[in-house]
């Protein structure tokens, strides 16, 4: 294993890969800072101009997308609190709370040293236990799936002092979820003829509409004479106390984000919220968390950046995609006349391995970029929010439009900006909607698959040892907010 | 208070509302198919979440023991809202006949001088960096198709 990364540093380290990977990871974090093209959207748009590359060279600079995505993707969450994906979204919970308070440049500061350790310790898991981890995550299977995208949606309930909100969001984003076609049958439902809702509501123009619209609307309702938020040089730097509070967050989210990200279907999102509540429940100060804590931050992104590698080790093992993202990967080995599956390692171990190797590189290129120039990104703040509330509104419209090419889509933000802001006039949290938009293909098809399978019996949630696990968790998670509640009076 | 009251009813009726037009959304569609769920087994439990979940969430606003806090705008707020909204609605409806970077740049004005009262200058020129940033980036760089003018 050892001779086999050798070869793959030695083929990153030729120049125009190296000139690639650089290239990759400078667009990903663009790509993931512009509210509504995330890096499978980058991924696909540049798809067509790597043609003319080698093979490698261009799956290192897609791969560099890939990761690079979710560095750029912390700069809108932490400055504007507009997740560029759902990955992104704990990360504008307390990432835009440390920036209101002219934390800024620690939260990017953090955000970038946290992705860049997970991301580092995910590459080493990559190459060194990919076939024992593979063979674990396939043992998950629709009824695991179910409970652990049930577990998502139910433990963002315990966010906010009044759970019975939280859970009907995310009911409410499930409900959004049910637009268009049945996933098993193709069945058209809930579309009410309209052509433009076959295909569903995307993510995309509900994150959009429900946190960047929705946040300036109420900024520009509230009329404080928002002060710009300055951010000032030495606070990018992190105290000794952000350290020791970070350390073990950022080696827990990097292992969570590496356990989520190699199941298929789990994605970044689900690992940077299953981090944030864990590292919730070990903080000594869980009390900061909603507030501006920097290890729900530091969790989140590790997290996160974790998951994104992670879920190259179900594609390059088994040629199953682990995300969106792995699966435009999967589509550019294909279509530069790459065979994937269990025998790709065998056959373009050169491939394989200078991948790995280029994400090392990729990691540190990116750790590079973000920390001189968190204070630039920082510095954004320093405008008057006058001048930045339409540029955000028109980014955001931009944005969504780009994400499918349809006006349909830029209606639907309108409508969920809208939305957003009603939510957050009666204090109803908005992160479980968007999250359980996000797990409700993998609930309702795992749901439905498990009782295909059992013939209609629930006992295949209980019967499967680690199902069981699931269950009592999703079952202490759901009741745990009312028991304490109950306490309290 | 009553008046109060009725405004905080307002997320559980409408959730109350979203589940009754699901359950009559897929009214044709089948709940159980053989020994398999059908199309209407995940909208019907939901909806019967969102009609458990409204009616607790009623109770506790009857009883007094909801934590929520809202915050209802001032009359001001509702106007800047609204006509923010109303700009956006506009945008969305110009952006074919008219272009979107050009939909953009009126938006972006309106919004600056209309909306927020800012002054000329800093407004023309925050506009037009607005909408050459996004010709720059959206358009020349990353080729994305924004809709054109139609007259063209």
């Amino acid at each position: 294993m050892f001779d086999a990364l050798m070869q793959g540093f030695a083929v990153a380290f030729q120049l125009e890969n190296l000139l690639f990977i650089f290239v990759g990871v400078l667009v990903g974090q663009v790509v993931g800072a512009l509210p509504g093209l995330g890096p499978a959207a980058g991924m696909a748009l540049l798809l067509p101009l790597t043609f003319g590359l080698e093979p490698v060279t261009a799956i290192m600079m897609l791969a560099g997308i890939m990761y690079g995505g979710q560095y750029g993707g912390t700069l809108t969450s932490v400055l504007i609190n507009v997740p560029g994906e759902a990955s992104g979204v704990m990360t504008a919970v307390d990432g835009h709370a440390m920036a209101r308070q002219g934390r800024a440049g620690a939260a990017l500061s953090i955000a970038a040293i946290g992705s860049f350790i997970a991301g580092l310790g995910a590459v080493m898991a990559v190459a060194v236990i990919t076939p024992p981890l593979a063979s674990f995550g396939l043992k998950f299977n629709a009824p695991e799936y179910f409970l652990l995208a049930a577990l998502g949606i139910i433990a963002t309930g315990s966010l906010g002092a009044a759970p019975i909100r939280s859970l009907m969001a995310g009911v409410l984003g499930l409900m959004i979820a049910l637009i268009g076609v049945d996933p098993l049958t193709g069945t058209p439902r809930l579309n009410f003829g309209v052509q433009s809702l076959f295909q569903g509501i995307d993510f995309i123009p509900v994150a959009i509409g429900v946190f960047g619209i929705a946040e300036v609307l109420a900024s520009l309702e509230r009329n404080d004479k928002i002060a710009p938020i300055r951010t000032r040089l030495k606070d990018m730097w992190l105290t000794a106390e952000d350290w020791t509070t970070c350390r073990f967050a950022i080696l827990r989210g990097g292992l969570i984000g590496l356990f989520v990200g190699i199941m298929p279907g789990a994605g970044a999102s689900v690992a940077s919220l299953l981090a944030y509540l864990t590292e919730r429940r070990f903080s000594k100060n869980p009390e900061k968390f909603g507030q501006g804590a920097i290890d729900g931050v530091a969790a989140a992104e590790a997290a996160n950046n974790s998951a994104a590698h992670g879920a190259l080790i179900p594609m390059l093992s088994l040629g199953i995609p682990g995300s969106a993202s792995s699966a435009v990967l999967l589509a550019a080995l294909i279509l530069h006349g790459i065979k994937p599956g269990p025998m790709l390692m065998s056959q373009e171990g050169a491939l394989v391995w200078g991948l790995i190797a280029s994400m090392v590189l990729g990691n540190i290129f990116l750790l590079v970029l973000n920390l001189p120039m968190a204070p630039l990104f920082a510095a954004l703040l320093r405008i008057p929010y006058t001048y930045l509330a339409p540029g955000i509104l028109v980014i955001s419209l931009v944005g969504a439009y780009a994400a499918t090419l349809s006006m349909a889509t830029v209606w639907m933000c309108i409508a969920f900006g809208l939305l957003g802001w009603l939510m957050m006039k009666f204090d109803i949290p908005r992160a479980p909607l968007v999250l359980a938009l996000v797990l409700a293909p993998l609930m309702e098809t795992s749901l439905r698959q498990a009782l295909l399978l059992s013939f209609g019996s629930p006992m295949s949630f209980v019967d499967r040892p680690i199902s069981a696990v699931l269950l009592v968790a999703v079952l202490f998670a759901l009741f745990m907010p009312f028991v304490r509640l109950w306490r309290r009076r | 208070m009553s008046r109060l009251r009725l405004i905080a009813a307002i997320p559980a009726l409408f959730m109350l509302v979203v589940a009754l037009g699901i359950l009559l959304g897929t009214s044709g569609l089948r709940f159980w198919d053989g020994f398999t769920p059908g199309p209407r087994f995940f909208p019907g439990w939901l909806a019967g979440l969102g009609v458990v979940l409204a009616l607790g969430l009623l109770v506790t606003q009857w009883r007094g023991t909801d934590a929520a806090e809202m915050e209802l705008p001032t009359l001001r707020g509702v106007i800047v809202v609204g006509k923010t909204m109303a700009g956006l609605v506009a945008l969305a409806m110009l952006a074919q006949p008219l272009g979107m970077v050009p939909a953009l740049a009126l938006f972006a004005l309106f919004m600056l001088l209309g909306v927020l009262r800012a002054p000329l200058l800093p407004s023309l020129l925050t506009t037009a960096i607005i909408a050459g940033g996004i010709e720059a980036i959206f358009v020349r760089w990353l080729a994305v198709p924004l809709p054109a003018p139609a007259l063209f």
